[in-house]
């Protein structure tokens, strides 16, 4: 057993011969030399190869989308998914709301809303003027010019409420996935019609947006849920909140910059149940949005856990308000 | 069962050491009183069952097979297979630390060490199943037992059965029957045995009842178990039975041999260090570089776990296997049947190749070789002989030579139509080989002999015994003599003295001083040959004393009770000499040619026999064992003289040697005959071979050769004459006894040798685009690029059949005309095969892999620069909306889908790289275009692994079912440059390489 170590650490080092792992210096050299001119010379390959792809890559919209890309596959029609905000954490779905922070204590959620809002809607509200830079470019594949997307009566849903978290009524941003090319068609897949109508029965008629409505996940999500008030760009509802269709398609970047503000609603919680996780499901109805819960088609999900301290600690801190 | 491997293993040095037996010199009185028993009456039946009891029944104790799920469990957990369960099991290790730790676990290292035990479970019943199979042919060689033995007991003969036999018995022996046990010899009439089987003599032997040598194996006296009584009969007492026996110590001896390991293991015991060293080494790094990124400890382990299995070659295992199979099946159509698979690279790197004389080099069949008369040596080769035909038709010498030969004998062919329309060589005969020899020669020459015979009647015969050692027959003639023929054949010495004339041109005259140094010089030459010289002699009976119906007295002398009687009724004196005959065993038509190879392929060949040395030494000039031309007695003084070239030892020269004498004696000598050598010999030698450190082939038929067989390195019996005990402890078994389908054997050990070399390059090759995904994936937190499933189907998909089609690879030089792998230097895997396979061929793959990763990625939205340090939202299930560099959301659906995606298209590179690796991996040094494509399995491979991809890729459910989905046309092509830069590369590699040899591209890049 001696002789098997110290011949593994002769093979390891062997001083006689002042060879590492079976190389002296100078050999490990002359591997290193070679090896560095070769693998300069494979990357000098990749590299190359990859500009030559990457100068013939298009600018503003992928080269495959819709059905073309992969969002698209033979067992999976294409179907947006539903997007929430805020989500401070990658890999968090969990909204946090305590309804005994001071109220202008700073709040991880309302940062993480504010940041996201300033990111994408902080442009102007006017038609681009891009085109003339760029005498290259057909008007006719132009996009719809950018508009900015306002939400006229948000409501709680502001800044000024922290989103609503200081009062422990709670908004989420609920907006759908952006997919170049889509246009989402108001209304319900077959078969699901009348569950639509029933859901969202005050906004039937309205032809114009695609509504989007949200649930508890299980039966005792839909009983701690308590009421819900969707905010959208031209209403309140207690029922559905609407997407308006006039947003769609999303047409790309523009120059590679971002342009576009995607439609969003607020959903707000006015009164989940505490200390209690809720599991929300936000779904979106459209003729040609595919549903399917499992994959997270035509949703997304998040829970809410609403912290209320116990009654004495809360009857105290209500006694020094 | 283990009490009994324990004293054999304390019996062995006892049993290497030569059997003590003294009862050939006792008188047979003596024996008797030794043993309680009388010729007459025999043992009595109680006293014989208190021996069976006490000594055990008479019969070999069976070597022990290994039990079948012992066979099964070495396949399942010897040297290869035992790094992948450590796989495996570590693949399991990690998926449980996933399970218990992550939220979100994958299950990519269950699904691996799934893959890796049901891949060492496959290819261990598969090779399992291969022995069998080759252990189910050696079962049709069925062990020969006599199915009675004649013993008399209580004074009565009667059949029993032969392991009832004990010590003591009297046995009564007929013609044609097994020898029982060994015995003393109280009773023989014209006995002869064939002990081939113990010390590779072909010739039948004289048994008697005299004790005439010393040595057991050569002292008339005593017979030995397993040996036949081919003529005459005899009556003895049994002295040994059992394992007691001379073979049964043999066969004891050999099953207490345990052997090293094969090259074939020793290198893949090697391989599998290197690999496991970079696979730790490489592991520890990128687990520490984790803890350093961030990682949790646990994370960190599972990292290192994954990298470290990343790395184990699934597919090596099986491909191994196969290809050894393949090569076994291949060299089974050409008659050499491997018993153990991984013999056959042992034969491929064979320095030593210690052969057997009689059955492998020779025919074991006597034949004329040459005739002396008219003062003439004459070739007796067939086409010699009709060259001849014109000066021996009109010969008077030869035609009564012909006639004293085909009269002076009494072999006949078997009297059987089908047998007599036979070629002459090829019929069955009776009687005595060298008889038979003439018979055949005679027939051949001059035609139907048994008509002959019957117009030349014979009156009365003196047969052939080993006291008068000669035999002489009376005929009336059909040539209008009136007188008897006197014909008279034997050993020259006793001829020449009942010789006063000699026959010469037609002429008869005085058998002078002169004509008998002729014939002193022709006898000598022919003995030189190591020929067994018969002389011939004729007399006319004058007709006045002998007239017709003369009653001349044979039966005297026949049944006379003193063999050294010699007054008969007729003159055996004042003959006619006519000639001589001799015979010997002739080498195999291909074994000079294939000793000639084996020279050339830098192998040394060792004879060793039981045979005299003066037949040794000539056979052994014959094969060109030995090329000196040196006389034999100048060849036995060589031994000491360490600068000669060749040599020829006694057993009794080399029984006097100690290890250091037998060390210079191999060393310095490059042909060395060993002559009447004992089996214990026979092993010392292959014993010091191998403590030179020569990898030994051993070849040989009889009992006396299986110590040795089993101790070789490898192994080779005979299929045909070879005896059981000998076949099963072998590795090998020549189905046509030839020694030139060695020949054939040791090309395609090398040739597997140096495939195994391209397969393992090729399979490597494959690793680091497997591996270096994972890695990026941990280190720059890109998107997974190539998933588990994906490594799979590589490994255990595409790549098993083109690595296979590797053994089908011809070899690219001539590879018998170079010396044999220096087993210390030169190995399977080396670290310049690992750094070509790895940091050079696996490099260029991975970088096509990375390249069309990138492409189909920034395809569907997501450029390079987007996917670092993506990992964590990307794996996300929490993320419905994550966005590319176009401002799309993806649903974590539609990552993974783009992902899988991505997979199917490294997955595809891989192959489709491969393609080239592959034509790469065809030739070390030769460009592939003198190589060429003649392989047509490696065509095909090729194909059917691009098929197989696009299976995988496009089929419904299986793609689903493997995660992978169906790429866009234009996807297949993106590899192209990498597969072509592969290819342009290593034609430049091999050209520097044969240009400048030497140089640092060879130092670092040939394997």
């Amino acid at each position: 057993m001696g002789g098997r170590v110290s011949s593994f650490m002769n093979a390891l080092y062997n001083p006689k011969r002042k060879q590492f792992l079976g190389r002296d210096g100078a050999g490990w050299t002359k591997l290193g030399v070679f090896y560095f001119f070769f693998y300069l010379g494979l990357a000098g390959f990749f590299c190359a190869m990859l500009a030559v792809f990457m100068a013939l890559s298009p600018r503003d919209r992928p080269r495959y989308y819709l059905e073309e890309s992969r969002m698209a596959t033979r067992s999976n029609p294409l179907s947006p998914g539903l997007g929430f905000r805020p989500q401070p954490e990658a890999d968090k779905n969990l909204i946090i709301i305590d309804k005994n922070a001071r109220p202008n204590e700073p709040n991880v959620y309302a940062k993480s809303l504010d940041q996201y809002l300033q990111i994408f809607y902080w442009k102007e509200d006017k038609v681009e003027k891009a085109e003339s830079d760029d005498e290259d470019d057909d008007p006719r594949e132009r996009p719809v010019p950018t508009r900015k997307f306002i939400i006229n009566k948000p409501g709680d849903c502001t800044n000024a409420t922290q989103y609503g978290f200081a009062k422990g009524k709670p908004c989420v941003l609920v907006k759908m996935n952006k997919i170049v090319g889509f246009k989402p068609k108001p209304g319900a897949p077959d078969g699901e019609k009348k569950s639509y109508i029933s859901i969202c029965k005050t906004n039937s008629t309205a032809a114009s947006a695609v509504y989007v409505h949200c649930y508890g996940e299980y039966p005792a999500d839909e009983d701690n849920i308590g009421n819900i008030t969707y905010i959208s760009e031209n209403g309140r509802d207690t029922k559905c909140g609407a997407l308006e269709t006039s947003w769609f398609p999303y047409e790309g970047k523009i120059n590679r910059e971002d342009k576009y503000q995607a439609p969003y609603i607020w959903v707000q919680f006015n009164s989940p149940s505490p200390n209690i996780l809720i599991n929300v499901v936000c779904r979106v109805y459209g003729q040609n949005i595919d549903f399917d819960k499992k994959t997270g088609r035509a949703i997304t999900r998040f829970q809410i856990y609403v912290k209320d301290l116990p009654q004495q600690a809360t009857s105290r801190l209500n006694g020094d308000i | 069962m283990f009490r009994e491997k324990l004293t054999t293993r304390k019996n062995l040095e006892a049993l290497k050491h030569e059997i003590d037996l003294d009862e050939h010199k006792l008188s047979i009185n003596e024996v008797y009183r030794r043993y309680g028993t009388s010729p007459a009456m025999g043992l009595s039946e109680e006293r014989a069952s208190v021996i069976l009891e006490r000594d055990g029944p008479n019969d070999l104790t069976p070597i022990r097979r290994t039990p079948e799920i012992v066979r099964l469990a070495k396949n399942m957990f010897g040297g290869f297979a035992m790094l992948l369960w450590i796989g495996a099991v570590l693949c399991f290790i990690a998926h449980f630390l996933e399970l218990y730790t992550l939220d979100d676990p994958q299950y990519d290292n269950m699904y691996l060490g799934i893959a890796l035990a049901s891949v060492i479970i496959i290819t261990g019943f598969f090779s399992y199943h291969q022995q069998a199979k080759s252990s189910k042919i050696m079962e049709s060689f069925k062990y020969l037992v006599p199915q009675q033995a004649c013993v008399v007991r209580h004074g009565k003969s009667r059949n029993i059965n032969p392991d009832k036999i004990v010590v003591g018995d009297i046995v009564e022996i007929q013609r044609g029957n097994r020898i029982p046990a060994d015995i003393r010899i109280i009773r023989a009439h014209g006995l002869k045995v064939d002990n081939s089987s113990l010390t590779g003599e072909c010739e039948p032997q004289v048994r008697g009842i005299e004790y005439t040598n010393d040595d057991i194996l050569e002292t008339r006296n005593l017979a030995f178990f397993g040996t036949f009584a081919v003529e005459g009969s005899c009556i003895g007492v049994v002295i040994r039975t059992g394992d007691k026996t001379f073979i049964g110590r043999i066969a004891n001896l050999t099953a207490g041999i345990e052997r090293g390991h094969t090259p074939i293991a020793v290198e893949i015991t090697h391989f599998i260090r290197i690999i496991t060293i970079i696979a730790v080494v490489v592991g520890v790094i990128f687990c520490i570089c984790s803890l350093f990124l961030g990682y949790t400890y646990v994370e960190a382990v599972v990292f290192l776990i994954s990298i470290i299995v990343a790395q184990v070659p699934e597919g090596l295992l099986a491909t191994v296997t196969v290809c050894l199979t393949l090569t076994a099946q291949r060299m089974a159509r050409k008659n050499c049947l491997v018993k153990n698979l991984e013999a056959i690279e042992t034969l491929g790197s064979t320095t030593v190749i210690c052969t057997d004389k009689t059955g492998t080099l020779t025919q074991n069949q006597m034949t004329v070789a040459h005739m002396w008369f008219d003062n003439h040596i004459i070739d007796s080769d067939i086409d010699a002989f009709h060259t001849q035909s014109n000066y021996i038709k009109y010969s008077h010498c030869w035609s009564a030579l012909a006639r004293c030969a085909t009269l002076c004998n009494t072999a006949t062919f078997t009297d059987d139509p089908n047998n007599l329309s036979k070629p002459v060589l090829q019929r069955q005969c009776e009687g005595d080989a060298s008889e038979i020899a003439i018979l055949k020669c005679m027939e051949d020459i001059t035609g139907n002999v048994s008509n002959y015979r019957s117009i030349n009647s014979k009156v009365c015969e003196v047969q052939f015994s080993s006291s008068n050692r000669y035999q002489l027959s009376i005929h009336s003639t059909d040539d209008n003599d009136e007188r008897y023929l006197l014909v008279m054949k034997g050993a020259p010495e006793k001829i020449i003295k009942n010789c006063s004339t000699i026959y010469v041109d037609g002429c008869e005259i005085e058998f002078n001083q002169f004509w008998k140094t002729q014939y002193e010089t022709a006898f000598k030459e022919l003995s030189n040959h190591g020929e067994r010289v018969l002389a011939f002699a004729d007399y006319r009976l004058p007709l006045n004393k002998y007239p017709r119906g003369y009653e001349f007295d044979c039966d005297t002398i026949n049944f006379h009770v003193n063999p050294y009687f010699e007054h008969f009724n007729f003159p055996t004196d004042g003959l006619r000499f006519l000639g001589l005959i001799s015979l010997i065993d002739p080498p195999r038509v291909n074994v000079a040619e294939a000793v000639q190879k084996c020279r050339s392929a830098g192998i040394r060949l060792l004879m060793i026999t039981g045979d005299h040395p003066l037949t040794a030494a000539a056979i052994a000039r014959y094969t060109g064992i030995i090329t000196d031309q040196d006389t034999t007695e100048q060849l036995i003084e060589n031994v000491f003289d360490n600068n000669a070239r060749s040599c020829v030892i006694h057993g009794s020269t080399l029984k006097t040697m100690n290890s250091i004498q037998l060390d210079n004696l191999i060393k310095y000598h490059q042909e060395i005959v060993f002559a009447r050598t004992s089996p214990q010999q026979k092993l010392i030698i292959v014993e010091t071979c191998q403590r030179l450190g020569e990898i030994v082939a051993v070849t040989g038929d009889g009992v006396n050769d299986s110590p040795a067989l089993k101790k070789a390195d490898i192994g080779i019996a005979m299929g045909i004459t070879g005896s059981d005990v000998s076949k099963q402890a072998s590795d090998m078994i020549l189905l046509d006894d030839n020694f030139a389908s060695i020949i054939t054997g040791i090309e395609q050990g090398r040739i597997i040798f140096d495939n195994l070399k391209k397969s393992i390059c090729y399979t490597l090759s494959s690793k680091i685009p497997e591996l270096s995904p994972f890695l990026l994936y941990m280190i720059f937190q890109i998107p997974l690029p190539l998933g588990t499933i994906a490594i799979l189907c590589i490994d255990l998909g595409t790549d098993m059949l083109p690595a296979i089609s590797l053994a089908y690879e011809r070899a690219e030089s001539d590879i018998m005309k170079r010396p044999p792998r220096d087993a210390k230097t030169e190995h399977l895997a080396t670290d310049r095969l690992i750094s070509m396979s790895y940091g050079q061929l696996g490099m260029i793959q991975a970088g096509g892999g990375f390249f069309v990763y990138t492409i189909v990625m920034a395809e569907n939205g997501f450029f390079p620069s987007r996917l670092f340090g993506l990992r964590k939202s990307w794996d996300s299930r929490s993320i419905n909306d994550l966005e590319d560099s176009y401002g799309q959301e993806w649903t974590y659906e539609q990552r993974k889908a783009l992902e899988d995606t991505c997979h199917t298209a490294f997955f595809v590179t891989v192959v489709i790289v491969q393609w080239t690796v592959l034509l790469c991996c065809k030739s070390r040094r030769n460009s592939l275009f003198r190589q060429g494509m003649s392989n047509h399995v490696l065509n095909m491979s090729i194909i059917f692994e691009t098929l197989l991809a696009i299976l995988i890729s496009y089929t419904p459910y299986i793609n689903r079912g493997l995660m992978m989905y169906p790429l866009k046309l234009h996807w297949w092509f993106l590899p192209l440059p990498f597969t072509l830069l592969v290819l342009i590369y290593d034609e430049w590699r091999k050209w520097i390489i044969r240009k400048y040899p030497g140089s640092i591209i060879d130092q670092e890049t040939s394997y």
